[in-house]
């Protein structure tokens, strides 16, 4: 389940650009006197709209969506698309926004899907961030 | 947020083929008459009851299609606004089923073919396969 859901980076994001729907999940970055942490909660016993709406709101966390979510929310408010693409080899895909990525070679960069979900989302929020 | 959700009906067939992990959401069963609205509030298939069943996210479902039966596919972004389901023919252990399909390419691709559409699409093949070889 956690893999479902976007980084606190990207989160924090994604809320400074808008992103403000409903979410399963929160993050909370806090610091302690042996250094930084960060959590992800999540919740599948809520039942209404608004209680999500309330726990969204809760003070010091960061609804943090899915990769799902935010790729869904990237495409119909700002036209931003991404695709996936197997490699040829198990296990392995090629990613592409506004250009495919490369590796420091020149060929097409290898990724395990959930990289390649988390190295898109980066891009297309720095697309959003220079709009 | 409903637009993250499978269908009651693939929700059903997931459940049937044995998808079992916790999820946001779900659905009753028709038997209980109490419709097969979307509901928050999910479980494992494994924990719900019998009148009771997971609604998955597209995204848990592809990922669980990918991870248990190692079935490769894509939605692609076509540049005319539409979108298009690729199954791959090297998903090595399911390649006889998909070969009985012209192309890799699975669908037609209407116009105004949204995403939506695509991921709804994509799911059904995957049904369709993993239902075949299980058969």
């Amino acid at each position: 389940m956690v893999k479902e859901f976007v980084t606190y980076e990207q989160a924090l994001e994604l809320s400074n650009y808008g992103f403000n729907d409903s979410c399963f999940g929160w993050r909370s970055r806090y610091t302690s006197s042996v250094g930084e942490h960060e959590t992800l909660e999540y919740n599948h016993n809520f039942t209404t709209h608004e209680s999500l709406e309330l726990f969204n709101s809760r003070k010091g966390d960061l609804p943090c969506p899915t990769y799902s979510q935010a790729f869904r929310w990237l495409r119909e408010k700002h036209g931003l698309e991404h695709q996936i693409t197997y490699a040829g080899v198990k296990g392995r895909y090629n990613a592409f926004t506004d250009d495919w990525f490369y590796d420091s070679k020149g060929e097409l960069k290898e990724f395990s899907y959930e990289e390649a979900e988390s190295a898109c989302l980066d891009r297309l929020l720095k697309i959003v961030e220079q709009k | 947020m409903e637009k993250e959700f499978v269908p009651y009906d693939i929700a059903l067939r997931l459940k049937n083929l044995g998808f079992d992990e916790p999820c946001f959401g779900l659905y009753n069963l028709p038997e209980q008459n109490l419709g097969a609205d979307l509901k928050f509030g999910g479980n494992s298939n494994k924990y719900n009851s019998k009148w009771k069943f997971s609604a998955p996210t597209f995204s848990q479902a592809f990922r669980w299609f990918r991870e248990k039966y190692n079935l490769i596919f894509q939605i692609n972004y076509l540049f005319n606004g539409n979108y298009q389901v690729i199954i791959h023919k090297n998903t090595h252990e399911y390649m006889n089923l998909i070969q009985s399909h012209p192309h890799s390419c699975v669908d037609e691709v209407p116009d105004n073919y949204s995403y939506e559409d695509a991921e709804l699409s994509c799911i059904g093949k995957l049904l369709e396969i993993v239902e075949q070889k299980l058969k």
